[in-house]
């Protein structure tokens, strides 16, 4: 049985005068001490749908409609706000997007580290801060003993970043959710992090998911990609068939609009033309046909069915094979 | 002997490093820091009631509005001389000090303490929770200040306690509101987002999480609010609706000397005097305590 286990997840956020369907019906799983990436631009519904994991979705506006996400077997979606709050950080742990306002300013390192331990594993506060002084030193703090008497603004945004890390990891949880952890960091400080949750995961046998719109970043670090595009999951597959043989048109949009070590370097970059879907007004279609060179009439009628291009490598697209063929012909040239 | 290390050596200690940007900020808040040196002489002055004159408060010691430096029936001197009952001022001062001090800083303290917690929770609940309070806010906040302490201290009755209620209420509703605003800013930071993901209650999180945010606003609101209310109460005094005699305070001070004023003036100037120099001293502190608190507002103003 998967660690985490999402089917048909639909969570819509609704205004006076549309529903905005944020995300539309999502499957996808995660096992124990996997490390899964959740890939897609801003506004596909990557971070609803990780909100939605936690029962984090403010509403109103939101409101999970529909779905199941079951973690060992529990419909966490069934459970009581205080049920559910034990989940949390306990068995899930989330990292945040911002690490310069997911610390509360005026409240020292110390309090805010053992605060999850204090409350969720009852440790007293002496056990808690004693721990706290470990996670600081392995998530690479150095005088973690200064550093947990200061604040917040004392930190740089990397460091920050580390003490995220270490609040998440405080509580042993079986799972990590890190929602873009690397977005607002420096490219040199990105690998480092990366690199740290890689390990500190690993060491502990504990499952990632990373959410990043950057499918760069996720190469080295995944074993399976979640594609997602305006509210669905497009394409799934293991990470080196993701990269070498993409099925769906977006995913191929999405490979050739980074650079890439391995290419003519006189080559420009190919960008997707167009811009994603009004999620409030969805064409009834595939959702990317309108921006899709691939695309076929049939296309702007009927959303596309899940087809299976290769074992565990699946792909929402009415030419997914056509598309697949393609890149596996590529690269048995290359 | 070993040598006193040299100066540079010794780690700045706690108390030092507080000294050292306390008078940072002294220097560059020079009003302030007179408003808190008025404040600190106002404060030893009422503390040191039965200390500087030998005399009792409620005691007549002289003929009506005896002028000041003059002497009594039984030789006393006199420094502010008598009022309207012979009675030393200068000790009657001290003790009303007292009263107004208390109501001064108990109003606003229940008062925004009140405002903040209500503020925070409506902020952080959002949705019909913040609709209904905030309604009931405006209610409170349409209600002149001064009617609806009359009303109150009619109703509980003239005593200290119902003056500081009375005039609490009137600090709610404006200090909630402008707590609110802040909250609703804060609680939309990715930080409560991530005390929730981290398991905290709500409560967990409006007590350890918002409210220290929003102790900055408080700690100003409550400033100005002293001075306020130190008004407000001199005002419910001296329409008789205050704190009652034999109990002095400043405003009741002034409701008895006016009809005797003419007969020596300085027995209605004295407490409407001191009423001036303490509020505005607080103000003082007041508006550099914003200045120090709230950033955004450095520089302007």
């Amino acid at each position: 049985m998967p660690l985490l286990e999402i089917e048909d997840l639909k969570t819509y956020f609704y205004s006076d005068d549309a529903v905005v369907k944020a995300v539309d019906g999502i499957t996808y799983d995660i096992e124990e001490g996997e490390t899964v990436a959740l890939v897609g631009e801003s506004g596909c519904g990557k971070s609803v749908s990780s909100l939605s994991i936690l029962g984090l979705i403010p509403s109103p506006p939101g409101r999970i409609v529909d779905g199941e996400v079951k973690f060992r077997g529990t419909d966490l979606l069934q459970l009581s706000a205080s049920e559910m709050r034990r989940y949390r950080s306990r068995r899930i742990a989330m990292v945040f997007q911002e690490p310069m306002s997911s610390l509360n300013p005026v409240i020292n390192i110390e309090t805010q580290l053992t605060e999850g331990m204090m409350t969720q594993l009852s440790l007293t506060k002496r056990q808690a801060g004693d721990r706290a002084l470990e996670l600081l030193e392995t998530v690479g703090i150095s005088d973690p003993e200064r550093r947990l008497k200061q604040f917040p603004h004392e930190f740089s945004g990397g460091m920050r970043q580390r003490v995220m890390i270490a609040i998440a990891l405080s509580c042993e949880p079986d799972l990590i959710i890190a929602d873009e952890p690397t977005t607002s960091l420096d490219v040199t400080i990105q690998a480092q992090i990366l690199d740290l949750m890689q390990t500190l995961t690993r060491e502990r046998g504990m499952a990632l998911l990373l959410i990043t719109h950057n499918l760069g970043v996720v190469a080295r670090y995944v074993e399976r990609i979640n594609i997602m595009y305006a509210g669905r999951i497009i394409e799934h597959g293991a990470s080196t068939d993701i990269f070498e043989k993409p099925s769906h048109p977006y995913t191929v949009g999405l490979l050739n609009s980074i650079p890439r070590i391995d290419r003519d370097t006189r080559s420009s970059l190919d960008p997707i033309p167009g811009q994603p879907p009004d999620l409030a007004r969805l064409p009834a279609g595939c959702h990317f046909a309108e921006r899709c060179r691939n695309a076929i009439d049939k296309c702007e009628r009927e959303y596309p069915t899940t087809v299976e291009v290769e074992p565990k490598h699946t792909s929402a697209c009415w030419v997914a094979e056509a598309v697949y063929n393609d890149n596996a012909l590529q690269l048995s040239h290359a | 002997m070993i040598a006193a290390p040299e100066r540079s050596e010794v780690a700045p200690t706690r108390t030092r490093r507080i000294a050292v940007s306390s008078w940072r900020i002294m220097r560059k808040h020079p009003t302030g820091a007179v408003g808190l040196v008025i404040l600190i002489l106002i404060l030893l002055f009422i503390l040191s009631a039965g200390i500087l004159t030998p005399h009792r408060y409620d005691r007549t010691l002289s003929g009506k509005a005896a002028p000041m430096m003059s002497r009594g029936f039984d030789d006393e001197l006199l420094v502010l001389g008598g009022d309207e009952l012979g009675r030393d001022i200068l000790t009657r001062l001290q003790h009303a000090g007292r009263t107004s001090f208390v109501i001064g800083l108990a109003a606003p303290l229940l008062g925004v303490t009140l405002g903040t917690i209500i503020g925070i929770v409506s902020a952080y609940r959002g949705g019909i929770v913040d609709l209904l309070v905030q309604r009931v806010v405006d209610v409170l906040i349409s209600l002149p200040g001064l009617v609806l302490a009359m009303a109150v201290t009619l109703a509980l009755g003239f005593s200290v306690w119902g003056v500081i209620v009375a005039l609490s209420l009137n600090v709610v509703g404006g200090s909630s509101r402008v707590v609110r605003s802040h909250a609703l800013t804060q609680s939309q930071l990715e930080y409560v987002q991530a005390a929730r993901a981290l398991g905290a209650s709500d409560l967990r999180i409006i007590f350890r999480h918002l409210l220290p945010n929003s102790m900055a606003v408080s700690l100003v609101l409550f400033t100005v609010g002293v001075g306020a209310a130190i008004t407000a109460e001199a005002g419910l005094s001296f329409l008789g609706l205050g704190v009652q005699p034999p109990t002095p305070s400043w405003g009741n001070m002034l409701t008895f000397a006016q009809q005797y004023f003419r007969f020596g003036a300085h027995i209605a100037i004295i407490p409407g005097l001191t009423i001036a120099i303490v509020v505005f001293a607080i103000n003082l502190v007041g508006d550099s305590l914003r200045d120090i608190l709230d950033p955004h507002l450095r520089g302007r103003g």
